[in-house]
C-alpha cells in the first residue's frame, strides 16, 4: 500500500519538476546560442566601418560619434577605421587600438568604473536584502507547523512502534486517508495525538508542499522571461545597430551622389545629373533636394524641348519638395522660376520667392536669379525686396 | 521587521554618503594610456619638404608637440617652445600639424622664429596614435622612446626645464 502511494505521488511530482526544469535549461541554452549568433551576423566593410564609427567618439567633439561629427578629428577616426578594415583587422582589434591611444573615454558607451558599478548596484542589492529578509521571515513562519508536524509524526511513529497498525502517516503522502480532514485554507493547529493529530500532519503537510512549488514555478517563469527578455534586447540592439549603420551608409552614399549630381548640373551635363538625381530617389522617394533638382532639370529640359509633359512632371517634383521641406531655398526658387517664367504666374511665383528670400539663401544663388526676379517683383507691381537690390 | 528597516536605513545612509563624496563626471579626467609605453612612431614629410622619423631622434629627449596656426593656445605656448629648444640643446622639439594646412603651419612657425622640425599630418593619423583631441598638446619622450607625460593645453618654460629635470634625476 505504502509503495504503490510513493509510486503514484512522489516521484510523479518530481518526473514534473524534472521537465520542467530541464525544458528551462534548454531554453536558457537556446537563448545564449541565438544571442551569440545574432551578434556575429555578417555586415559589408561599409556597415562595419559605420557601426564602428558609430561606437567611438569624435575625439575633438564632446558626446557626438565620429559617424555623426564631421570635423578633422571624426574624419581622422574615419580613415584609420576603414584602413584597419582593409587590413583585416575585426571590430573588437579596431576599437582596442583607439582605446589604447585615447582611453575608455574614446568610446560611446565606456565600461563602468568600479565605483559607478557599486553605485549601480546598489539599489539592486538593497531590494535584495529587503526581499531576502522578507522571504527568511516568511519562509520561518512557513516552516513553523510543518516542525510541529514532525514532532507530532514522530509520536506517530513511537505509537506505532508499540503495537498499532500502521497507515503509512510518515509525511511523504499525498492522498487524504479515509476519516481525515483536508482543509483548504491551509490548515488550523494541530491535535494533539492520536488519529486527530495524523489527519491534522496532512493538513500542515500538504501547503508547505504546494507553496514552494509554486515559488519553484515563480522562480522559472522569471527565469525565462529574464532570458527572453535579454535575448530580445539584444537582438532588438544588435538589429538597430545593423539598421543604423545600413542608414548611414545609405545617407553617406546618398549625399555624396546629390553633390557628384549638382557639380554635373551647375557643369551642364544635366543627363547624366537627372540619372543620378533618379538613383537617389528610387532609394528615397523622399528626398528633398534629388526631388527639387531633378524637378528642374526637367522643367528647363521641357522648356528647351517645348514640351508641356516635362515642364508638368518637373513641377510636380518640386510641388513635392517644397511639401516635403517647406523651408529648403532651392526648391521656393525653382519652383517660383517655373511659375514666373513657364506658367506666367506672377503672383504664385511671388509667393514663392518670398519664401525663398525669407530662407536666407546663399548670395550666389542671388546673384544668378537676381534679374528674374526683380523682374518678377516689377511684373507684380511690388517694391524689390532689400535682399535683390 | 527591525532588523530590515536597519538594513535599509544602512544602505539608504551608504548609498547618499557615496554619492555625495564623489567628483562630479565633469571633473574627472583619464591620464593617457600611452604614458610609459614606447611613443607610437611618427614617420612624414616635414615643412620643409625632408622625411623626418621619430627614431632618428634615438638618444634624446624629444617633445612632440601638436599645434596648429588657427589655434590661440598654440600661439600662446609657441615663445616657450622656441626659447626651450634654443636653449637645451639635449632636447628635440618635434611639431606636429594638427588640422591645418603646411603652409599656414609653416607661416606659423617661422612668424615665431621657430627652428625646430615639424610635420604634416594630413589624415590627422600621428593625432589619433596619439590620442590629440585638440591643440595644443605635447608628449615627452624619453631617449629610449617611452612616453614620460602628455601635456594637455599651452607649455610655458619652467615647467618643460623642471620637467626634463625632472626625468634626468630619475634616469632616464
Amino acid at each position: 500500500m505504502e509503495a504503490r502511494r510513493r509510486f503514484f505521488v512522489v516521484p510523479r511530482g518530481m518526473k514534473l519538476r524534472g521537465w520542467v526544469l530541464a525544458v528551462s535549461a534548454a531554453i536558457v541554452i537556446g537563448g545564449i546560442t541565438i544571442s551569440l549568433f545574432a551578434s556575429g551576423a555578417r555586415m559589408t566593410p561599409q556597415q562595419r566601418a559605420a557601426h564602428i564609427e558609430s561606437q567611438v567618439k569624435c575625439p575633438s567633439c564632446d558626446g557626438i560619434s565620429a559617424l555623426d561629427s564631421n570635423t578633422a578629428g571624426a574624419f581622422a577616426v574615419r580613415s584609420f577605421v576603414s584602413g584597419q578594415i582593409k587590413a583585416g583587422k575585426t571590430d573588437s582589434q579596431i576599437i582596442n587600438s583607439l582605446e589604447a591611444s585615447y582611453g575608455p573615454t574614446i568610446l560611446m558607451s565606456p565600461p563602468p568604473a568600479y565605483g559607478g558599478v557599486v553605485i549601480a548596484a546598489l539599489p539592486f542589492v538593497f531590494v535584495a536584502v529587503v526581499l531576502g529578509t522578507i522571504g527568511f521571515f516568511g519562509y520561518r513562519r512557513l516552516r513553523r507547523p510543518i516542525l510541529e508536524m514532525n514532532s507530532n509524526s514522530e509520536r506517530d511513529a513511537a505509537t506505532q512502534s508499540s503495537g498499532e497498525p500502521t497507515d503509512g502517516s510518515d509525511g511523504t503522502l499525498a492522498a487524504p486517508l479515509p476519516g481525515s480532514e483536508v482543509s483548504s485554507d491551509g490548515g488550523s493547529q494541530p491535535d494533539s495525538g492520536g488519529v486527530g493529530s495524523r489527519a491534522s500532519s496532512w493538513r500542515f503537510r500538504r501547503p508547505g508542499l504546494g507553496r514552494r512549488a509554486w515559488l519553484l514555478y515563480l522562480g522559472i517563469i522569471l527565469l525565462l522571461g529574464g532570458v527572453g527578455s535579454g535575448v530580445w534586447v539584444i537582438r532588438g540592439r544588435h538589429n538597430a545597430s545593423v539598421q543604423l549603420a545600413a542608414a548611414a551608409v545609405q545617407a553617406n552614399n546618398e549625399a555624396q551622389t546629390i553633390l557628384q549630381a549638382r557639380v554635373l548640373a551647375n557643369e551642364g551635363q544635366d543627363v547624366q545629373a537627372l540619372k543620378l538625381f533618379s538613383a537617389v530617389l528610387d532609394l528615397d522617394p523622399t528626398q528633398p533636394v534629388a526631388l527639387a533638382y531633378q524637378g528642374w532639370l526637367l522643367c528647363q529640359a521641357g522648356a528647351k524641348d517645348n514640351s508641356g509633359a516635362l515642364v508638368n512632371q518637373g513641377e510636380k517634383f518640386l510641388e513635392q519638395a517644397v511639401k516635403l521641406d517647406p523651408g529648403y531655398p532651392d526648391a521656393r526658387l525653382f519652383l517660383g522660376l517655373v511659375l514666373y517664367k513657364d506658367r506666367h504666374d506672377v503672383n504664385g511665383a511671388i509667393a514663392q520667392f518670398n519664401a525663398f528670400l525669407t530662407d536666407k539663401p546663399s548670395s550666389s544663388f542671388i546673384d544668378a536669379t537676381r534679374s528674374d526676379l526683380v523682374s518678377a517683383y516689377k511684373a507684380a507691381g511690388l517694391p524689390v525686396p532689400p535682399q535683390l537690390g | 521587521m527591525r532588523i530590515v528597516a536597519v538594513v535599509a536605513a544602512v544602505c539608504f545612509a551608504g548609498f547618499a554618503v557615496l554619492l555625495a563624496t564623489r567628483k562630479p563626471v565633469s571633473m574627472q579626467t583619464v591620464a593617457s594610456p600611452l604614458i610609459n609605453k614606447a611613443a607610437p612612431a611618427i614617420s612624414g614629410v616635414s615643412l620643409s619638404g625632408s622625411h623626418v622619423m621619430l627614431s632618428s631622434y634615438s638618444g634624446r629627449f624629444v617633445l612632440v608637440n601638436f599645434f596648429a596656426s588657427w589655434c590661440t593656445p598654440c600661439q600662446q605656448e609657441e615663445k616657450a617652445l622656441v626659447q626651450f629648444s634654443a636653449t637645451n640643446p639635449g632636447v628635440s622639439v618635434l611639431g606636429v600639424v594638427f588640422d591645418d594646412t603646411s603652409s599656414s603651419a609653416q607661416s606659423f612657425l617661422q612668424h615665431n622664429g621657430a627652428s625646430y622640425q615639424a610635420v604634416a599630418d594630413p589624415n590627422g593619423q600621428i593625432a589619433l596614435s596619439y590620442g590629440v583631441s585638440q591643440p595644443p598638446q605635447s608628449y615627452l619622450i624619453s631617449p629610449t622612446g617611452v612616453i614620460l607625460t602628455e601635456i594637455i593645453g599651452p607649455v610655458n618654460l619652467s615647467s618643460l626645464d623642471q620637467l626634463i629635470t625632472i626625468a634626468k634625476s630619475k634616469g632616464f
